[in-house]
């Protein structure tokens, strides 16, 4: 076989590689494999043949491993850019990130049901979550804070709109309702309402709170950071549930190993969402720990808790229905709520993406 | 596992560590590479084109070795990619023929001590 022949037998057997490989590569391999058969040559056809047979043997383990490599590094390269994400947590941060979900659990661990005992320990676990929210916040609010930032809001939408705004508005919302309304749909209805109204009304202030810090030039790069990833506000909202969890068993004899499971499944989602690089793999962390933390709050309400004190909801005259099924359909509105408000970011992020953050340092 | 180390990534195949091997000396472009390693391994690896782009492709990425310009000594103002180990790649090296130095002077005083 003629030189020729085989020189353009290589070229054809070159497109077997992919794109990527052949612009940075093809020429030079063809170079190389011309030399070596100008040299090979001279010791005669059999030589010429195993130089041919050397190519043809490694052929397709090299054409498999060059399509592998370029598979793994469009994979990379779309998981940094499409989702935003900005690597894994250094282990520190990655604890003091958990730890957010972690103090509530200590709360509940010393908490004494009895509303005459002021519990010692949640004023230093309020001025610790105090401290690392203000620190994130000098810091230009890392992810690691975030969670901090989310209770935050939380703590601050609980003191503003529970204790000001629905008692407000519960007295003479309720007021308007005549005894004639008051069927199983109607009530179902205005459940679902009020479980959205509390969460809209805290997303509604996360959006606020976080649209006043993008005016600020020191926070413009947390703001910038946020387009690019809309799934951090929905990490801030997951961390807002954490309240939401401690308020439904407050006070709940029994509640503890619900309460302290159920924050601890919230802390698991927390953390896989940490480690995530895909938005899908993001979002199916926090609906996962969510949805886990909310069936277990279920069933420690639903089915071993007796005599149910307080409600987190409105207050109805006697109904066919008993108080632990309409606490119950008021949680799973809640999760329901949730779930929704977890999506819009990440909606927000498909529709209006920011542009690529790079961090400084 | 920290990737920062250099033993992190021992040991190596036989492919690398002879192309490793074969630039530790010199910048050497592709072609010479070839013909190098099959001078070192005495005729038992024989590279192909394929095999050599792949290891010199996944070299470079690794930050191994990198590619430089250098002119063509038979044609003066033509310049030929080659290739040369960086620091990481001289480390990689030096820290796998430690490694096998020790492989051999364990086999040595065990044979060498058994037939003593």
């Amino acid at each position: 076989m003629r030189q020729e022949t085989i020189t353009r037998l290589y070229q054809c057997l070159l497109r077997l590689y992919p794109d990527s490989f052949r612009a940075r590569y093809a020429q030079e391999m063809q170079e190389v494999f011309a030399q070596e058969l100008a040299e090979v040559s001279e010791s005669g056809p059999p030589a010429l043949h195993a130089a041919c047979l050397n190519e043809l043997r490694d052929l397709p383990g090299a054409v498999l491993q060059a399509h592998c490599r370029e598979q793994l590094t469009r994979i990379s390269q779309k998981a940094s850019q499409q989702a935003g994400w900005e690597g894994p947590l250094p282990v520190k941060e990655l604890l003091a990130a958990l730890m957010a979900f972690a103090l509530p659990v200590v709360f509940i661990l010393f908490n004494s049901p009895s509303a005459a005992v002021f519990p010692v320990s949640l004023p230093a676990i309020l001025i610790l979550v105090g401290i690392l929210f203000l620190v994130g916040m000098i810091k230009g609010f890392p992810r690691w804070s975030l969670p901090y930032l989310g209770q935050a809001l939380s703590i601050a939408g609980y003191l503003v709109l529970f204790n000001g705004l629905v008692d407000l508005l519960k007295p003479s919302f309720v007021a308007q309702l005549s005894p004639g309304l008051w069927d199983a749909s109607t009530r179902m209805l205005l459940e679902t309402f009020w479980a959205g109204f509390i969460w809209l009304s805290l997303l509604v202030l996360t959006l606020l709170i976080l649209g006043f810090l993008a005016v600020l030039r020191r926070f413009r790069p947390f703001y910038q950071r946020i387009r690019q990833d809309w799934t951090l506000v929905s990490f801030i909202l997951y961390a807002e549930s954490v309240l939401a969890l401690i308020l439904f068993f407050d006070q709940q004899r029994g509640a503890k190993p619900y309460a302290i499971a159920s924050l601890l499944l919230l802390g698991s989602g927390a953390w896989m969402y940490l480690r995530s690089p895909y938005v899908w793999q993001r979002i199916l962390a926090l609906f996962s720990g969510l949805s886990l933390a909310m069936w277990v709050a279920f069933i420690g309400r639903w089915l071993v808790l007796p005599g149910l004190q307080g409600s987190i909801g409105l207050r109805w005259p006697e109904t066919d229905e008993s108080f632990a099924e309409l606490e119950t359909w008021r949680l799973a509105l809640q999760w329901g709520w949730i779930v929704v408000l977890l999506l819009v970011p990440a909606l927000l992020n498909r529709l209006h993406p920011g542009k690529r953050y790079r961090p400084s340092g | 596992m920290n990737k920062a180390l250099p033993q992190s990534y021992l040991p190596l195949t036989e492919v690398t560590y002879f192309i490793l091997l074969s630039l530790a000396t010199q910048a050497r472009h592709g072609y010479a590479i070839m013909k190098e390693v099959r001078q070192l391994s005495t005729n038992r690896v024989v590279l192909s084109t394929g095999t050599l782009y792949g290891a010199l492709q996944r070299l470079q990425d690794q930050g191994w070795i990198e590619q430089v310009e250098a002119p063509e000594g038979n044609h003066p103002g033509r310049a030929r990619r080659v290739y040369r180990l960086t620091h990481l790649g001289q480390a990689v090296l030096a820290v796998e023929v430690e490694r096998l130095h020790s492989l051999v002077a364990a086999a040595h005083q065990t044979i060498l001590g058994a037939g003593a």
